[in-house]
């Protein structure tokens, strides 16, 4: 069964660039993306089953609900063993990589922008796990 | 007895030339070779010893044709403050005698009863006194000083009753209250009516260190750290104070947060602000090189390579204008 690609990220040019590296890469199309953390809580909270798998690709900084709270608001509502969530952000603060370490949610920081290499290590790391 | 070879400088004034020759006699007696000035009336005295003459003692005869023993025993007292005066006398009146030490006059010698020995031990032990008071005067002076004309403002007060005690200079300069005004206020009337309960306990340590605030007398409050030391003053257990006006110092330190806050922002922005763009740029451009793209597709990306570079030119600018007005402000400036 496909997983779920779920995209949350406020820049829509990135949005943009992301869902074609996906389909140029031949990789979980179709995606789902949206401009703020709140959105996609609803999405993945209505749609989450313990059988299934989901790829969250989430931005920080963003309006409503930022990525970290997105991750506040999941956590204990999904679980890590089918819910892989990857940090994009255009941030190369420490601070920010420091948190995304720690967090048991989270898979990797993502540095954008977000090359297709990265997009083919993803799947082998999902696949393997 | 050894003689003594200390050259003593001592004034005599006696105007019984039996009773002087005497005197004169008794002193050479155990000291080598004093100097020995001889006058008969008070008036020269007084005038010899107002002048630059210097004298280690005066024996004073007490009763002399130009002055009454009363103001005699006064003129003693004043005279003593900076030579050692013995009084000599032919009548043994023990008032009086008793008076003048009190008044500070070094012996009293009833001239009957006195002998070579005695009149020795009495001009020694009294020049020896006396240097030894002027010495303990000084110090008390010097610590005195160290209070009074201390740059720092210091005051005592009771801490049974918080009356303060004792004001320096320092004080009455920084807080305007002149020391008449110190002396009959309260330490809580010059501290802000929110810090009293600050005051330290008298089970609390010996040395106290807090910051609080006070308030000059034109109104003004001032942040101020002060040193407390418990001290007993005037048989009273009381605090010592030393204040030291910390207003500026906060507000310069306000200051320099506000300006690390903007640097704080210019770094935010160089992180997250500045990358946004470069990395979709770097995404756009790597789209357009290994993309397959068609023509249409293309443009489009290359109008969104010129959108993000706008938009960089516009963070750089931003940049520009936060760094210049962190550099063009002068460090002491304070908002």
């Amino acid at each position: 069964m496909k997983p779920h690609v779920m995209i949350v990220d406020d820049d829509a040019i990135l949005v943009m660039l992301m869902r074609k590296l996906l389909e140029k890469t031949g990789l979980y199309p179709p995606s789902v993306s949206f401009h703020h953390g709140k959105s996609a809580y609803d999405h993945l909270t209505t749609a989450y089953s313990p059988t299934e798998t989901f790829i969250v690709f989430l931005d920080i900084n963003m309006p409503v609900m930022n990525g970290w709270e997105f991750l506040d608001a999941i956590r204990g509502r999904v679980s890590t063993s089918n819910t892989f969530v990857y940090i994009l952000s255009s941030s190369t603060d420490k601070a920010d990589i420091d948190r995304a370490g720690v967090d048991p949610l989270v898979r990797r920081f993502l540095s954008k922008p977000v090359f297709a290499q990265t997009l083919v290590d993803i799947r082998s790391e999902i696949n393997a796990s | 007895m050894k003689i003594d070879k200390t050259p003593y400088s001592i004034l005599v004034v006696e105007d019984n030339p039996g009773d002087y020759l005497l005197v004169e006699d008794y002193l050479l007696e155990h000291i080598q070779a004093p100097t020995l000035t001889h006058v008969t009336r008070f008036k020269e005295a007084d005038g010899l010893l107002s002048g630059h003459t210097s004298f280690d003692i005066v024996l004073l005869d007490l009763s002399l044709p130009d002055i009454d023993r009363e103001l005699l025993t006064v003129e003693a007292r004043r005279l003593s403050a900076t030579c050692p005066v013995v009084i000599l006398t032919g009548y043994p009146d023990v008032d009086l005698a008793t008076r003048s030490l009190a008044m500070g006059v070094s012996d009293y010698l009833v001239k009957d009863t006195i002998n070579a020995l005695i009149l020795y031990k009495s001009v020694v032990y009294s020049i020896e006194r006396h240097r030894f008071v002027q010495s303990l005067r000084e110090s008390e002076k010097r610590y005195s000083d160290l209070f009074h004309l201390s740059p720092a403002p210091m005051w005592v007060y009771d801490t049974t009753t918080f009356e303060i005690l004792d004001v320096n200079e320092a004080a009455v300069r920084h807080y305007g209250y002149d020391r008449i005004e110190f002396l009959g206020k309260s330490v809580k009337e010059i501290r802000h009516r929110d810090d009293h309960h600050r005051f330290p306990s008298d089970s609390e340590t010996a040395h106290h260190k807090d910051t609080v605030r006070h308030i000059t007398k034109s109104g003004t409050l001032i942040h101020v750290e002060i040193q407390t030391a418990s001290i007993e003053f005037n048989g009273r257990p009381c605090r010592l104070v030393l204040s030291t006006d910390i207003t500026e110092n906060l507000k310069q330190i306000k200051a320099i947060e506000e300006q690390n806050k903007r640097l704080r922002d210019i770094a935010w922005t160089q992180s997250h602000v500045v990358r946004a763009p470069v990395a979709r740029l770097m995404g756009l451009i790597d789209l357009i090189r290994n993309g397959n793209l068609d023509d249409t597709e293309r443009n489009e990306m290359l109008a969104h390579v010129f959108a993000s570079c706008e938009e960089i030119d516009l963070i750089i600018r931003d940049i520009v204008d936060k760094s210049q007005f962190i550099i063009n402000r002068p460090e002491t400036e304070v908002p």
